[in-house]
């Protein structure tokens, strides 16, 4: 018996829902990112002939994008915190790095649905209708020289003008001229159609100048860096965007008062951790699977390893660790989705639990396979090295946990 | 400044640590890693691999005659173990896979010096002479049902007739007749010329009625498996090797009496353990100066992170672990090697703190790069998945503790 559903209530439709991603995930995301991950060249992962494509396309298709959306805009409105938990589970149980891939796609479309001007908000309402996954969509902001200070400004820290974010964009008329450069921590950098992008408005002010745009990546003087060769969550695609003087609309600066950006940042990092947070939960709870079912199988010592001592306490805390991690990342969601904006510590805690315990698991359940474990013809080692990499996505665990301290106070 | 040479060392222990950090930093590491990053294992072992050129200069340098009678061409028994612990530290920190597959090497050479035959012993004489590399050594013990049982050898199952390992000999005339399969773990399985061979004479006695061979692997019947792909240690090549009727001369069956099996296995992890807390004891070192090299030049929220306390704290515990797995290590193996009954507890306590240690400091190595932590164009997430594998190698770490608390009890 693996882990129960402690939610009792479900209704109808929660199960369905949850069913629904919970097929997708075993029959479609799951093979698949195994398949792009173990492809040597990343370059391979976005080839044209790409199984990532067919990833895309079904979840399109099956409306997953559309949570969270006005109906107006075609969305599905605001799904209940609990039916966005159980199928972020479900995709960070089957394939954590496509879970992510296919949930930073929406991010510009999101600010974009902001937006007060009818040209920029219509492209949320095309982004929800894109059933051929033509638009997709990355969030822009960390920079070579400025990772970790993006997550310490939401503290207040990095107001020094050194610390400002490096790419640029100087209003000149009726348009924004923006220059610099994005990471290659990109999350769908190579393929996005769009980004949402935060820029300096105001050197002086350091991380406290900025602004966030919504930008078509086609336009002229945008170019791409080359896929990143990555340890872990490899089906996930990252890379770097250059933008040289690339002329933008002033009116697709969606947040162009730093003010107001540095007032959001706080819940936009409560958004991204709070997810975070429920999708490593499902991961951990995928590598407590693997291995509960392994040491049921494997005989040695001329039993079930599951009958030896040293094998049931390990797993009992794994599975201890795994349902506490689900139980707050469910707690944390129910409180961020209906207040305003949010507790960025809980939203924190909660993914740096998540992923410290997604590795954790995994890692104790790399031991418990033994030899099999370190081999890619099993699944564990690539959940293990995807859990890693979760550690430092998103921001890593102890700067995140430096910026939430201060909340404490 | 990193971590230091506590010992004074004499000139022959210094030269002899330089040559290994000189072979270390320019053959081993680039050759690692250029291994590491091949995606198909078979082309690590492919007639055009650089592994074969390490091989040959690793022979020239003659660090594997130590420890051999000088009369059949080795450099000696020497007092000096300190020395050669040195030196397996450096290939430990510049390229622990590569460290692991040199160790191996030496299993059967090792194993053929127990026979009274001088054709075996020949093979002995030959290895050492041989710088060309054309007789390589694996050690053949794991097997697909049988891996923690090899460790828990003269534990309460020993005697199961279900633990009995599953490859077996049959005396058959002046020939042993040979039949079972090795598992896919078997370190330089794929490439080896001749393996050191535990295997079963009397499975009614479970892992108490074994023996040992010095097998030639060009004997008909003896097959190989495909390289194994691996989350890390990848310049390591392992694989299956598969008996089928093989017939093998008496003599090289070195090891035939039952009684004496358990302490030879006890005798081999002894030594083998003590091995992987040297090697593994370096590669924490290389991932802390890699952590320390960072953190003095990324510059974040406006100044070197270095000069940030939480990287100080993580730091400080990163080299206060270093440096206790570098002095148990060089400890029990100082005792292990010269006592006249060495203890097995102290080389399993120090291949569990040195893995656990290398993997553990990688691991905050990793958190101290952040996003560059995670990408191939930086050497840390190698040292992260050789060290993960250290954690299973050579016994998985709990149940060489589970071996290691039955001495206890004694």
């Amino acid at each position: 018996m693996a882990v129960v559903e402690l939610d009792l209530n479900l209704t109808d439709e929660q199960k369905a829902m949850r069913d629904l991603v919970r097929k997708f995930g075993a029959e479609v995301a799951r093979p698949a990112a195994i398949k792009l991950d173990k492809l040597a060249d990343p370059q391979k992962v976005i080839a044209e002939d790409s199984v990532l494509w067919d990833v895309f396309r079904t979840y399109r298709q099956l409306g997953l994008h559309r949570r969270g959306y006005p109906e107006e805009l075609g969305g599905l409105g605001n799904m209940d915190a609990l039916t966005g938990c159980l199928i972020g589970e479900e995709m960070g149980y089957w394939a954590s790095d496509l879970a992510i891939s296919l949930g930073a796609a929406g991010n510009p479309f999101r600010v974009a649905s902001l937006s007060p001007h009818p040209k920029v908000r219509d492209l949320a309402r095309q982004y929800l209708e894109d059933t051929e996954a033509k638009l997709i969509g990355c969030w822009a902001i960390t920079e070579p020289d400025h990772g970790s200070d993006w997550v310490l400004a939401v503290a207040g820290g990095s107001r020094q003008p050194e610390c400002a974010p490096q790419v640029s964009a100087v209003k000149k008329g009726d348009r924004y001229i923006l220059n610099g450069q994005k990471s290659a921590w990109v999350s769908n950098g190579t393929i996005a159609t769009h980004a949402g992008l935060h820029v300096c408005l105001d050197r002086s002010q350091g991380m406290g100048g900025g602004g966030l745009a919504v930008v078509p990546l086609d336009l002229p003087g945008i170019s791409k860096g080359k896929p990143l060769n990555k340890l872990g969550q490899r089906a996930l695609n990252q890379g770097e965007i250059f933008f040289d003087n690339v002329e933008l609309p002033e009116e697709y600066m969606v947040v162009p008062n730093p003010q107001v950006h540095t007032m959001m940042m706080p819940g936009v990092l409560t958004g991204a951790n709070t997810g975070m947070g429920v999708t490593f939960a499902g991961l951990a709870r995928a590598a407590f699977d693997e291995a509960l079912a392994y040491a049921k199988e494997r005989v040695q010592g001329g039993k079930p390893i599951i009958e030896h001592q040293n094998i049931q306490l390990k797993l009992f805390k794994m599975f201890t660790m795994v349902e506490a991690a689900r139980s707050f990342s469910r707690r944390v969601s129910a409180y961020n989705a209906v207040t305003m904006p949010g507790s960025a510590a809980h939203a924190v805690a909660s993914k740096v639990l998540s992923t410290e315990t997604a590795f954790m698991v995994a890692s104790e359940a790399i031991q418990i396979f033994g030899g099999y474990g370190l081999s890619k013809d099993y699944h564990i080692e690539k959940i293990f090295r995807d859990a890693k990499t979760a550690m430092i996505e998103d921001g890593e665990n102890s700067a995140l946990s430096l910026a939430a301290a201060a909340s404490l106070v | 400044m990193g971590t230091a040479e506590l010992t004074e060392l004499t000139e022959e222990q210094q030269a002899i640590r330089d040559l290994g950090r000189k072979f270390g930093s320019e053959v081993m590491r680039p050759a690692a890693i250029a291994l590491d990053k091949l995606p198909d294992p078979e082309q690590v072992i492919a007639k055009d691999s650089i592994l074969w050129d390490v091989y040959r200069q690793y022979r020239k340098l003659g660090f594997h005659r130590r420890g051999y009678p000088e009369e059949i061409g080795g450099l000696g028994v020497s007092d000096d173990v300190l020395g050669g612990l040195l030196f397996s530290e450096e290939m430990g920190y510049w390229a622990s896979d590569l460290a692991i597959s040199f160790g191996c090497d030496g299993f059967p050479f090792r194993a053929a010096m127990m026979s009274p035959d001088p054709e075996v012993q020949n093979l002995t004489r030959q290895w050492l002479a041989d710088e060309d590399a054309k007789l390589i050594g694996c050690w053949a013990i794991t097997e697909p049902d049988h891996g923690s049982d090899w460790i828990l050898f003269d534990g309460p199952e020993s005697r199961n007739p279900k633990c009995a390992p599953q490859v077996r000999a049959v005396k058959d005339g002046k020939y042993y007749i040979i039949n079972g399969q090795k598992a896919a773990w078997v370190s330089n399985g794929t490439i080896a010329t001749h393996a050191a061979l535990y295997l079963s004479l009397d499975p009614s006695s479970g892992m108490a009625g074994g023996g040992i061979a010095v097998v030639p692997l060009d004997l008909p019947g003896v097959s190989k498996g495909k390289p194994l792909n691996k989350i890390g240690q990848r310049a390591l090549n392992q694989g299956e090797i598969f008996f089928d009727n093989v017939r093998l001369p008496e003599a090289f069956m070195v090891q035939a009496n039952k009684d004496i099996f358990p302490f030879l296995i006890g005798g081999t992890l002894t030594a083998a353990n003590a091995g992987m807390s040297v090697t593994f004891a370096g590669l924490a070192r290389a991932a802390f100066d890699e952590a320390l090299a960072y953190a003095k030049e990324r510059v974040q929220g406006g100044k070197p992170i270095i000069e940030h306390q939480n990287i100080q704290l993580k730091l400080f515990k990163m080299f206060t672990q270093v440096e206790a797995a570098r002095a148990l290590a060089r400890r029990v193996n100082l005792f292990n090697r010269t006592a006249a009954q060495p203890l097995l507890q102290y080389s399993i306590a120090a291949k569990i703190f040195s893995t656990e240690t290398a993997f553990n400091v990688a691991s905050e190595a990793i958190q101290i790069f952040g996003g560059n932590g995670l990408s191939k164009d930086y050497h840390i997430e190698k040292i992260f998945r050789d060290a993960r594998a250290s954690m299973i190698e050579d016994g998985v770490n709990e149940t060489l503790a589970l071996g290691g608390a039955q001495r206890l009890a004694q």
